[in-house]
């Protein structure tokens, strides 16, 4: 039972850290290159929630949006809204619609491209008094689902060597 | 009578339901102090990304450096007789310069302490406009330091500060406010930023005098700027849909996507 708990932990923080990598790249890689930065840090996410249990998925999500703070100021709750919606979106489709290869998962990279920032619109406008113009930004709405999804084939791959390293093999669908 | 309640159902509720409602609501000051091990812990590894990024980038360039390094000795020594001849030219304007600058007083007789700071990152998010610098309470670094361009206008203010890296706002992220005023006619208003490369001024009536192509500058009554320095230029100023108020749209003078130094003043703050 410990040692379950153990991995579990030990689990949880790698992905953690594979979030931290992602959101640290977002701010210094992608600029010093001169590029737009895709929002990768929705991979792991998107692949701890479709292929890991719902329990799992909930706290991880609580995790990113910590995490998100250090590296951006964003508010926590404005932040977590928009990862809860996620969740219960992903959540939805994976209850229903889920099969357990790699096209599903690209799609729903695909789709959190286009969701988070038109979550992130629709929450700033009912927020704030100054909301964000993004939703204009047609650009960004088709360079985010296209860079994410074509990442996606990497993230894919890394998070689940580090689930086989971990020996979570089965792809949990109980509540 | 319990019988049907499940606990698990009603964790599920507060975590999904009522934490992220309660947290949505409260100011967000609160949570800075709560989030400050997230910040550090995340702030250290910008550094190490920084340092990695940076000598990756060192490297490649030398060796695209030296693909090119036959060419250009060529070219470099036709160069070099002509550069001779510049360099006494050079020496006698540096003189005069440095004359202009003491006249001036733009550095000897600034009353403003100013810090050079490297930007280390931009926000990991792409509606927001902040960025983490290299410079934090041991450099004395504070909460509300205003922050300037290497040519001297206005990019942003300190929010957040660690030992060794302070999170800055940039004045075009839409939670920035900086006060404000136009340089010809003297009108202060709030500036505001919209998350994108303009900027909004705020609280002019429909009879201010603002034109298109006005310098704004800091107000008197900032708490983080001295007066009188440029933050952008008018881009549009027109009376809203009701025609009482002046709808104004402010350019930055400069880019703030590329900034790679930053100047912090640190002993202006009105507060400390």
């Amino acid at each position: 039972m410990q040692s379950r708990i153990l991995t579990a932990l030990i689990h949880f923080f790698t992905y953690g850290f594979i979030v931290s990598i992602c959101l640290a790249a977002q701010g210094v890689l992608w600029p010093a290159f001169n590029l737009r930065e895709p929002q990768l840090w929705l991979l792991p996410l998107a692949f701890i929630i479709l292929y890991h249990s719902f329990w799992f998925g909930l706290f991880f999500v609580y995790l990113t949006a910590i995490l998100i703070t250090g590296f951006s100021v964003m508010p926590f709750g404005l932040c977590l809204a928009i990862l809860m919606i996620l969740f219960i979106i992903i959540q939805f489709f994976k209850q229903r619609f889920f099969w357990p290869e790699f096209s599903f998962y690209f799609l729903v990279s695909l789709s959190i491209g286009f969701l988070f920032p038109f979550l992130h619109f629709i929450l700033s406008i009912s927020s704030s008094n100054t909301p964000t113009i993004i939703f204009p930004d047609y650009i960004e709405w088709i360079y985010q689902p296209v860079m994410i999804g074509m990442m996606s084939i990497f993230l894919f791959f890394i998070c689940r060597r580090v689930d086989k390293a971990l020996k979570v093999n089965e792809v949990s669908l109980n509540r | 009578m319990y019988t049907n309640f499940d606990i698990r159902r009603f964790f599920g509720f507060i975590l999904i339901v009522v934490i992220p409602l309660m947290t949505y609501n409260l100011e967000e000051n609160r949570w800075r102090v709560a989030h400050r091990p997230f910040t550090s812990s995340a702030h250290f590894l910008i550094q190490t990304f920084f340092a990695f990024t940076e000598s990756t980038i060192g490297t490649v360039q030398e060796y695209t450096d030296l693909l090119g390094l036959k060419k250009q000795h060529e070219e470099f020594r036709k160069q070099l007789a002509l550069q001779k001849a510049r360099i006494a030219t050079f020496e006698s304007l540096k003189l005069e310069n440095e004359k202009l600058r003491t006249a001036l007083g733009l550095i000897q007789d600034s009353p403003y302490k100013l810090e050079l700071a490297e930007v280390l990152s931009f926000d990991a998010l792409p509606d927001m406009r902040s960025i983490i610098i290299n410079k934090g309470t041991n450099h004395g670094v504070q909460k509300d330091m205003g922050l300037l361009s290497e040519s001297g206008n206005v990019v942003g203010y300190i929010i957040q500060t660690l030992s060794k890296t302070s999170t800055a706002l940039l004045i075009t992220d839409r939670y920035a406010v900086v006060d404000a005023m136009t340089q010809r006619s003297r009108y202060r208003g709030l500036l505001e930023g919209r998350s994108s490369y303009t900027l909004r001024l705020e609280n002019f009536r429909r009879s201010d005098d603002v034109l298109k192509g006005d310098m704004i500058v800091t107000s008197p009554f900032g708490r983080m700027f001295p007066k009188g320095l440029p933050i952008g230029i008018v881009e549009s100023a027109k009376n809203d849909a009701f025609n009482i108020n002046k709808k104004i749209v402010v350019k930055p003078l400069q880019s703030l996507n590329k900034l790679e130094r930053v100047l912090v003043i640190k002993n202006f703050n009105k507060d400390s």
